[in-house]
C-alpha cells in the first residue's frame, strides 16, 4: 500500500488541511520501546502577551482543553479571576482546574515565523497562515499537573474548533477549518 | 503537501528531571533546565522553538493518557 493511500482520508478536504508528524514523547513504553504521540505547535495570547510555542497533546478523550497553570504567569492574568472551577480526571489523576477564556494558536506546520509586517503580508497575499487563531474557555490546572506536557488539547477549545484525523498508522494529524461538505454530515 | 509524514524523533537522554524545549523542525533539545518558568521566558520569541515539557525519569510510572 503506498503512503499516498494510506493517509488520503487525512488530506481529501475541500480547503486546505495542515499536517503535522508523530513526534517522540519524552518517556519509553511500557516494554521500553519509543512512544510516539500526536503533539502540536500551540500557543495561548492574551492581548499583547503570549507563551512561547507549546506542544499541545490530541487528546481525543478529554471534554475539554487543560493547560498548566504555570502560563497564565506569561500570560499575564490571575487565577483569582476565573470563569467557574471543577476537579478533573486527568493523566491517571484528579486535577483541579480554573476557568478561563482565552485565545489560542494553531502554528502552521511549515512554520515561517514572518517577522516582518510585508513578509506576513505578502504571505497573507499568497494564502498562506502562519496560525489559525479561536477564542475558548479552558482549564488552567493547578499545582500538581500531572502530566509531562504543558497542554492537553481536548473536545472543548480545540476539536469543537477543527476538522481533525488522527492516525497512529501514518503517524500524522491532519487539522482542517470544517467546511460545507463536513458539516453536512452533522 | 506530502500526504506521508515520518515521526519526528529526539534523545532525551540525560534531561530526566528537566523541562525542555526542542527546534520543532529537527527535534533536536536546544533548552533545559528543571525551572519550567525559565525554559518558558527563553522559548519566547525563539523561531522554530516549541516548549515540549517535563522529561520523567526512567522508574516513573509510563503514562497511557
Amino acid at each position: 500500500m503506498s503512503p499516498s493511500s494510506t493517509t488520503s482520508a487525512l488530506v481529501e478536504h475541500e480547503r486546505p488541511s495542515w499536517m503535522y508528524p508523530y513526534r517522540q514523547d519524552a518517556q519509553l513504553g511500557w516494554r521500553g520501546e519509543t512512544v510516539l504521540r500526536p503533539l502540536l505547535p500551540v500557543s495561548l495570547v492574551n492581548g499583547d502577551r503570549g507563551t512561547p510555542r507549546l506542544a499541545g497533546l490530541v487528546a481525543s478523550g478529554a471534554d475539554l482543553t487543560l493547560v498548566s497553570n504555570l502560563l497564565a504567569e506569561q500570560l499575564g492574568i490571575g487565577l483569582e479571576d476565573y470563569e467557574g472551577e471543577g476537579d478533573h480526571l486527568a493523566a491517571g489523576g484528579v486535577v483541579r482546574a480554573k476557568y478561563k477564556t482565552i485565545d489560542l494558536r494553531l502554528h502552521s506546520p511549515d512554520d515561517l515565523c514572518l517577522h516582518s509586517p510585508d513578509a506576513a503580508q505578502d504571505a497573507a497575499e499568497d494564502g498562506y497562515r502562519q496560525w489559525r487563531q479561536w477564542r475558548s474557555k479552558i482549564g488552567f490546572v493547578q499545582d500538581c499537573w500531572p502530566s509531562n506536557g504543558l497542554v492537553v488539547l481536548g473536545n472543548v477549545g480545540f476539536f469543537d474548533q477543527f476538522e481533525v484525523a488522527i492516525s497512529a498508522f501514518a503517524h500524522s494529524v491532519a487539522v482542517a477549518d470544517p467546511d460545507d461538505r463536513f458539516r453536512a454530515k452533522f | 503537501m506530502e500526504a506521508s509524514l515520518e515521526p519526528i524523533r529526539t534523545d532525551f537522554t540525560g534531561y530526566e528531571g528537566q523541562y525542555v524545549a526542542l527546534d520543532w523542525r529537527t527535534g533536536e533539545i536546544v533548552l533545559a533546565d528543571g525551572d519550567p518558568h525559565v525554559v518558558l521566558r527563553e522559548a519566547t520569541g525563539l523561531d522554530h522553538v516549541v516548549v515540549q515539557g517535563r522529561v520523567p525519569y526512567p522508574d516513573e510510572p509510563t503514562r497511557i493518557y
